[in-house]
């Protein structure tokens, strides 16, 4: 088992039939990490999601959940809290009932259950609606009626899958909300959506599955910028204080990486950079070779729709 | 709550709403309490850690919470209604409509009020233990439970106790209430012995009932209680028949004995319990004749041997229970392998 690592999945398959939905899949979620499961429909996160919290068995492999087989001792599930395919509360109860459910599962007692729902409660929105039943509920307020159960018992893990699917616009940004204060806390988040968004805007890691096998795995932002180098490049601006000559704007174009250089200005030049790290601190150089006193250089085009487009056509990829 | 009458102050009765259409129940708009919170971290108890009770204790929460659905739907009501049912129809049908010999007697008089309670009894335990398991896929409530902390055995078998305990409640008040009336009704010669073997061998069959329903219910996503009544009441009552009915067929005279033996060892088949429970009583043959198995039965009276109150109520007793653990075991088995 990995140092601090709560969650640590090892060559998860598993097969209905003829078909695979999960192939050899591989790992880790350590802890404080927030990391986004991200794939396209049908790729096989809420697979791999359902065989995490014990919905369906695996074919082959081992799940470690803080250090303990969760497929045989169902008693790791206490340090989780989850949201899976989208559950429902019943109908005839209230939020306060679903949740000393919860509670009593896990082993609190009535006064704890109480100020532990009045806490989540709180932190979902929902505490003025605690004694009203679910079954009256919008779709919005049941999703976070059952967030507020998976926060209940204090997890050190929380695994959410799709959060946001279904809900309106606010309802989105309400999960979203909560969900950084949950970051801000120090816990752990597994995540699983296909929203290219909320990986980039919430999450610090990020495994990206397709057809059931793991593609690529590791920090967003270190992977949406070397893939961008190793695919397209990024589009670069850099601005000046100063004018400068034809002579910087031959120089620039001319060194490794660049292409497609434009003057967007007196004292702008926009242009195409594919190139390592060293190559594109060249180009600050050179600024200051010409006595310039540089202003802005802003990368675009490294963005995760470059990524997730790049690696789920061709499934390929090459990681630096 | 206002009192009825408008005498007092209150709303008239009005009969007809139970017939209306309810009105829509309002549905909250999605809205978003915006106070702040109010306590601390501390205060919160945000970083406590709690221990997990005994799957003893997790299948007692089950158990309450299955009771509690029950309590806040409609199915224990309906159920309360039935009960309520029994008196009336003896009351209106029998009492009016003809005479039942030897009705002074207690027991007799027990039996007739509860001469239904053998399909009663199967279609109750099919409705409420053929249902819990589908209705939880069906409304996705399953998401919820199976990844909390809790065997899928505690939840499996928490549930399917509350159940059996619904089921056992509506049987012995329904026995209550025949007992109250028949005091009531100024009967003499109560035989408590035979009472007690007639409640007893009932409450084994509805073990059995419930098992099984249970156990057809735990694959099934659709959770029709059909397929469970027309096994219980229909095909297993018409194997037996059938195999009472063979040592008469001419070809197989040389397996006469054997057959025979066979035929009375399938009358100890749990499905048979609640006529036993009934002729236990000294059910008369007027209400045999309303219990779907004893039709099927009594049909060929002239064939074989009817259920009688000399059947060993032990026997029957044990083959319910161990049928009915046979059967649960196969649910679980089912449960604990299925995919969700």
């Amino acid at each position: 088992m990995s140092e601090h690592a709560l969650l640590e999945v090892q060559n998860l398959t598993k097969r209905y039939g003829s078909f695979t939905a999960v192939d050899n899949l591989s790992m880790t979620v350590k802890k404080g990490e927030f990391m986004g499961l991200l794939g396209p429909n049908g790729a096989g996160k809420s697979t791999t999601l359902k065989a995490i919290t014990g919905l369906v068995t695996p074919t082959e492999g081992t799940i470690l959940v803080n250090g303990v087989d969760s497929m045989n001792h169902k008693e790791a599930m206490r340090h989780v809290g989850c949201v899976i395919e989208t559950p429902e509360s019943y109908p005839n109860f209230t939020p306060a009932e679903m949740l000393e459910y919860v509670g009593m599962i896990h082993g609190l007692s009535k006064p704890e259950i109480r100020i532990r729902a009045r806490d989540v409660l709180e932190e979902v929105r929902m505490w003025k609606w605690r004694d009203k039943p679910v079954g009256q509920f919008s779709k919005g307020m049941r999703q976070r009626v059952s967030l507020a159960a998976a926060m209940l018992p204090n997890p050190e893990l929380i695994i959410l899958d799709e959060p946001t699917s279904g809900l309106d616009p606010r309802g989105m940004i309400e999960i979203r909300q909560t969900l950084n204060n949950l970051k801000k806390r120090d816990l752990t988040l597994l995540i699983s959506t296909h929203i290219l968004k909320e990986v980039s805007e919430m999450c610090t890691s990020m495994t990206m599955i397709n057809h059931g096998k793991k593609i690529i795995s590791g920090d967003v932002n270190t992977l949406i910028h070397n893939a961008a180098m190793d695919a397209r490049g990024v589009d670069i601006e850099l601005k000046t204080l100063t004018e400068f000559d034809n002579t910087f704007v031959y120089d620039i174009e001319h060194m490794q990486g660049v292409s497609s250089l434009e003057r967007t200005g007196e004292k702008s030049v926009k242009f195409r950079f594919i190139g390592t790290d060293e190559q594109q601190a060249d180009i600050v150089d050179m600024v200051y070779r010409h006595k310039l006193r540089l202003l802005s250089m802003n990368e675009s085009g490294a963005d995760i729709e470059s990524l997730y487009m790049q690696l789920t056509d061709d499934g390929e990829v090459n990681v630096k | 709550m206002k009192p009825f009458g408008k005498e007092n102050g209150g709303e008239k009765f009005d009969f007809t709403k139970m017939f209306r259409k309810s009105a829509p129940v309002e549905t909250i708009k999605d809205d978003y309490d915006e106070a702040e919170r109010t306590l601390s971290d501390a205060d919160a108890h945000r970083d406590v850690s709690y221990e997990l009770p005994s799957n003893i204790k997790q299948i007692w929460i089950a158990y309450l919470t299955q009771m509690k659905r029950f309590t806040k739907e409609k199915t224990v009501w309906g159920l309360l209604v039935l009960l309520a049912l029994i008196p009336i129809i003896y009351i209106v049908l029998i009492n009016n409509l003809m005479e039942v010999e030897n009705s002074h007697v207690t027991n007799i008089y027990i039996s007739t009020c509860l001469m239904a309670m053998p399909i009663i009894s199967m279609f109750i335990c099919t409705t409420v233990c053929g249902s819990m398991l589908p209705r939880e896929y069906n409304e996705r409530t399953i998401y919820f439970s199976l990844p909390l902390p809790m065997s899928r055995f505690a939840f499996y078998i928490g549930k399917f106790f509350a159940g059996l305990t619904l089921c056992w409640g509506v049987i012995t008040a329904a026995y209550g209430i025949s007992i109250l009336m028949a005091l009531m009704g100024g009967t003499d010669a109560t035989y408590s012995g035979p009472l007690f073997k007639s409640l007893l061998v009932m409450m084994a069959s509805t073990f059995f009932f419930c098992a099984f329903t249970y156990m057809m219910s735990a694959h099934s996503k659709r959770g029709s209680s059909m397929r469970a009544i027309l096994f219980l009441a229909i095909a297993l009552p018409a194997l037996i028949i059938l195999v009472k009915f063979l040592p008469n067929v001419e070809a197989l005279s040389s397996f006469k004995e054997p057959l025979s033996a066979l035929g009375d060892l399938l009358l100890y088949l749990p499905v048979a319990g609640p006529d036993l429970a009934m002729a236990s009583l000294g059910q008369p043959v007027i209400s045999a004749m309303f219990n779907m198995n004893c039709l099927s039965l009594l049909a060929f009276g002239q064939l074989m041997t009817p259920i009688t109150m000399d059947m060993n109520a032990i026997v029957m007793i044990l083959t319910s229970i161990v049928l009915g653990i046979a059967c649960l075991a196969g649910g679980f088995f089912i449960i604990k392998r299925r995919d969700m």
